[in-house]
């Protein structure tokens, strides 16, 4: 049994280094196919998971015009038309479950020698609500506290730690642009969220002392609200729409605000995951195609080599579907051979590089069988050209020495 | 009455290089008995290649007949010929043609697997054929650690392996020294005497005294 097989396929092995070279283009092609899959998947993921920070239910109205790249809200033009007494007017909508103003800054954060700068959020009680954002430590703002101007913070996972270290924070004075707060709280790590801002890298604090104290202005940057069913997310929508453009006495034309919904920030994310994937697959098919291309050329040589061999097993009784069948299994063997070495160097890819930039690690089942099946397939296109070509030889080339 | 294994009636043969064609076979007519030992001589170039290429089936004639063991074979389609070629026939070539990649018991099984499998009494037989020709030591050795005339009997093990009626060879000395030549030809006496039908082309009057018959080709027809 084992010699059929040999005398069948031993010609592979024959010259292993050219075996190897013919199928780097095959190894690239699979393997990169394969890393980028494995990343499209883990993306796919990460994004929801940073949507569900942000959940369905939540909006944000946000002063200014609003340019969504690259899955960021970026606030292109600073607008001071968002008032404290929009979001009170806001309030009023049946449906919404909690309102927080915004008003968000950099702030040079003190305590004792230690020193940094970080995001100064001005919210008031509801935003954790609002947010999720658990507590790991203290409490959370009193209604009273944003009400009476209390100079109170709750500090992010990250900042707690480097102003304070392993030291209890609570009850602490820090110095926020020079003006002491009192610690109330600390956030729980959250990560990065769905706008891309590290949640770990802030101090909250009360929006009212933020305008008046710290920054001294009479606006807002933005009004976060969620709803208490997210199905009539958009009638509310619609609603404050209405209100805010009749307040600021604006058209829908040249607006100063905009509303920003998860569905949205979602929506741009897949977008643009999904071109970087297709054309990082594209390229990758591609690849996989000029390795295929690269093993024609190979067995071409190989079939032209061994034109003797398949002379011999001719006259021997071979028939042309015989020849046709060994030279096609011979491509496609290598050609997979190549695909298993590239499903492995991807599949080690995805473990070391998914985790080193912080994408979540899913084993790639699904991009494993996709490649496999693209390789046979890349394995018969491969080889239809040079197994017909070992077809048309003819033992006659056996004794053509002369007539 | 002796069973004619090989007639040939009127084979002619042309080739062509370019515009100009030539006729290399021109109306061969050739009886070969079962058993016989025939040796076809003829200088380079005089059409004895050819006429073995047609016999062994791996070549078509222009036109004639060609009768082999009782069945016209002159019009059979390539599916045919295999067939035919793998029962009837083995093929002793000069260059041996062993496969370089695979060992000696390999390349005797060979023939084999174009009849469909190849089964453990048949690697029996064919280590009895290895042994019969005195290869016993040299059974899995490539082709590439064989001498010329160890290789040429792995050959003739590979073209015994089928029990075949007629055995073809091509210069089967042509590429050995005296001693081996001497060997070869005293398994293909051999041979001959157990019933094998031989058609052996050479240009080597030594050689050929070894055959019961001899003919001469020249230009395409024989002479004697």
């Amino acid at each position: 049994m084992f010699i059929k097989y040999k005398l069948l396929w031993g010609g592979i092995f024959h010259k292993k280094l050219r075996l190897f070279l013919s199928v780097i283009g095959i190894i690239i092609g699979v393997a990169s196919l394969l890393l980028m899959n494995s990343f499209g998947e883990s993306a796919k993921i990460k994004t929801l998971k940073e949507i569900e920070t942000f959940g369905p239910e939540v909006m944000i109205v946000v002063a200014g015009s609003v340019r969504v790249h690259g899955g960021r809200a970026i606030q292109t033009e600073i607008t001071t038309t968002l008032k404290p007494s929009d979001a009170e007017a806001l309030r009023k909508i049946k449906g919404i479950k909690y309102l927080s103003p915004v008003f968000n800054g950099e702030g040079i954060v003190r305590y004792l020698g230690n020193n940094l700068t970080t995001i100064i959020n001005g919210v008031n009680e509801e935003y954790l609500l609002l947010r999720k954002f658990p507590i790991l430590e203290g409490r959370n703002f009193l209604k009273d506290e944003i009400l009476g101007y209390k100079k109170v913070a709750i500090l992010g996972y990250k900042v707690k730690k480097e102003l304070f270290g392993n030291e209890n924070p609570i009850g602490k004075i820090i110095l926020i642009n020079k003006l002491p707060f009192r610690v109330i709280g600390v956030l729980s790590p959250i990560g990065i969220d769905a706008s891309n801002a590290d949640q770990d890298d802030q101090i909250l604090i009360p929006w009212s002392v933020a305008i008046s104290a710290v920054y001294n202005v009479d606006y807002i940057r933005s009004i976060y609200l969620s709803v208490e069913n997210f199905k009539k997310i958009h009638l509310i929508e619609k609603q404050i729409n209405k209100i805010l453009l009749k307040r600021h006495k604006v058209s829908e034309k040249n607006k100063d605000f905009e509303i920003v919904k998860a569905e949205d920030i979602l929506q741009v994310k897949t977008q643009t995951t999904k071109l970087f994937s297709t054309l990082v697959k594209s390229i990758s098919i591609l690849c996989l195609f000029v390795g295929a291309l690269g093993v024609t050329a190979i067995m071409t040589l190989s079939v032209n080599e061994r034109k003797k061999e398949i002379g011999i097993r001719k006259a021997l009784g071979a028939e042309d579907k015989n020849i046709l069948f060994q030279f096609l299994a011979e491509s496609i063997f290598i050609t997979f051979f190549g695909g298993a070495i590239g499903i492995l160097i991807g599949v080690a890819g995805s473990l070391i590089f998914l985790p080193l930039f912080d994408y979540p690690l899913v084993f790639p089942w699904i991009p494993i069988l996709t490649s496999a099946l693209l390789t046979i397939f890349a394995g018969i296109i491969a080889g239809i050209y040079p197994a017909y070509k070992a077809t048309r030889i003819e033992p006659i080339i056996l004794l053509k020495q002369g007539f | 009455m002796v069973k004619k294994l090989v007639i040939l009636k009127n084979i002619t043969k042309s080739y062509k290089t370019g515009k100009i064609s030539y006729q290399v076979l021109k109306g061969i007519n050739l009886e070969v008995e079962e058993e016989d030992f025939l040796a076809i001589m003829g200088a380079s170039g005089s059409g004895k290649s050819t006429l073995l290429n047609i016999i062994g089936l791996l070549d078509k004639p222009n036109s004639g007949i060609y009768i082999l063991d009782g069945q016209e074979v002159s019009k059979l389609n390539k599916k045919e010929l295999a067939y035919l070629r793998n029962r009837k026939i083995g093929f002793v070539f000069q260059a041996f043609y062993l496969v370089p990649w695979a060992t000696a018991l390999e390349n005797v099984l060979l023939p084999l697997l174009y009849r469909g499998n190849i089964t453990k009494e048949d690697e029996k037989k064919a280590i009895e054929l290895l042994k019969r020709l005195g290869l016993e030591k040299r059974i899995n050795a490539r082709p590439n650690e064989l001498s010329g005339g160890e290789q040429q009997r792995v050959a003739i093990a590979r073209a015994l392996i089928t029990n075949p009626k007629l055995l073809l060879a091509d210069e089967p000395t042509g590429n050995l020294d005296s001693k081996s030549s001497q060997e070869v030809m005293s398994i293909f006496k051999e041979l001959n005497e157990n019933g094998i039908t031989i058609i052996m082309v050479t240009h080597d009057p030594e050689i050929a005294d070894f055959a019961k018959k001899v003919k001469i080709i020249k230009d395409g027809t024989f002479i004697k």
